[in-house]
């Protein structure tokens, strides 16, 4: 069902997730800073998404705009709580 | 007929949360997870936001308020200390002045930082005010709904936790505001510690080498480091002819905004500036919905896992991911800042 380089790509998706997860805590009653790793990660997964999609040969309009879509919910709920 | 209505009823349900198959035999994923209620999800997001800017400035008090007090902290810190074997603090009225002082300034001079953008340091403040100090330490917080959670904060950071843990500190003033500091409109917090030059303890045989003149203290400026964590506990005694320890000699102006300040009485909960519930009420918002939603992904895999006929959805695990992070980000943010 999952293909290795599925695995391998999924592998470096979730370590830059990883990676996030630590700069957040690390930055922890720093609410500015953590929106702006959320940004960073939430950049880092549209750019996967197009890389990853693009590779396998299913870049469609519809997978587009899903990662458009859950990165902009990924946004505003950082800024619902960390900013506004 | 019932019964047939009921499991069309079921069916539907099925359909908006759970990846199905057609009667074309064609995979669909749930109702709740096409772009439709992706899009809707963002609205709903937005108008939320909106909802709170609009809000905060036309009605603040429908969010809800707590109140929130200096002598709460005081009272706070003192558990603490009492708790981890250190002797209370006691209140001092000079010392929550020039607290007081110091939020007065960071309004002025729009700052948030220990020294001021005119070179101010905690200190100056003491001074200004006539306090004497041997030692001094300072904490500072912002945007914090209540004074459990300033605490809180503070105890979880170990320069902060250094300062409210110090033996060395024998006196607390605590100044808590609410106004507008670099942009943000919230609640400011100054905690000062410190020990005053009368109750330094005169070591026997230093007060038997020298009788006279009798030993003065000379006030040492406390190590800046981090968070104005103290760097030595211990106090140390130095002979000096000089009558009067120098930080107060030359106190500086100092800038003050004009402000809802309130200091520490001990006397009673009079004072009080109110903090709002926004913080919890919009991470609970977003915890539900994000959590909503990632619920749905997780579904979706686990029924693909479980039904052999299913396929798993390219990209399902890397939206699984991103929203589990902004879980884990919601989950664990502090409505505030320190320093």
């Amino acid at each position: 069902m999952i293909k290795e380089h599925d695995i391998f790509w999924h592998t470096f998706l979730y370590l830059g997730l990883g990676v996030g997860v630590i700069a957040v805590y690390l930055s922890r009653f720093d609410a500015t800073r953590q929106y702006l790793i959320l940004m960073m990660l939430v950049l880092f997964y549209l750019v996967w998404g197009y890389v990853y999609h693009h590779m396998k040969g299913d870049t469609t309009r519809r997978v587009i705009l899903e990662y458009l879509f859950i990165g902009f919910i990924a946004l505003l709920a950082g800024f619902l709580v960390l900013v506004s | 007929m019932v019964k047939k209505h009921i499991a069309g009823h079921f069916r539907r349900i099925h359909h908006h949360v759970l990846p199905h198959l057609h009667e074309d035999g064609q995979q669909h994923h749930a109702h709740g997870l096409s772009l439709v209620a992706l899009f809707a999800y963002m609205q709903i997001f937005a108008f939320t936001i909106g909802g709170f800017y609009v809000i905060k400035f036309t009605a603040p008090q429908i969010l809800g308020v707590v109140t929130f007090t200096a002598d709460q902290i005081i009272e706070l810190t003192n558990v603490k200390r009492t708790e981890n074997g250190v002797g209370a603090v006691s209140y001092n009225p000079l010392l929550a002045q020039a607290a007081a002082a110091k939020a007065s300034n960071m309004f002025a001079e729009n700052y948030w930082a220990h020294f001021s953008p005119s070179g101010k340091s905690p200190w100056s403040f003491m001074n200004s005010v006539g306090y004497k100090y041997v030692y001094a330490g300072e904490n500072l917080a912002r945007d914090f709904g209540d004074a459990q959670s300033v605490v809180n904060a503070w105890m979880n950071s170990p320069s902060h936790k250094s300062n409210l843990l110090d033996r060395g500190f024998k006196e607390i003033g605590v100044a808590v505001a609410s106004g507008n500091v670099t942009g943000h409109e919230g609640i400011l917090v100054v905690q000062l510690f410190a020990t005053p030059v009368s109750q330094v303890p005169v070591p026997q045989n230093l007060a038997q080498a020298s009788p006279s003149p009798a030993p003065v203290v000379t006030p040492i400026p406390t190590p800046i480091r981090n968070s104005f964590a103290q760097a030595s506990p211990t106090p140390t005694l130095t002979p000096a002819p000089s009558p009067e320890p120098s930080p107060s000699s030359s106190p500086t102006p100092i800038a003050v905004a004009q402000a809802d300040i309130i200091v520490g009485d001990n006397v009673g909960q009079s004072a009080t500036v109110l903090a709002s519930n926004q913080f919890s009420i919009s991470k609970g918002i977003t915890l539900g919905l994000v959590g909503f939603i990632f619920v749905l992904f997780a579904a979706e895999v686990v029924m693909v896992v479980r039904r052999e006929h299913l396929k798993l959805r390219s990209g399902i695990l890397a939206h699984l991911g991103l929203l589990g992070f902004v879980l884990l980000v919601i989950w664990y943010a502090v409505s505030g800042a320190i320093l």
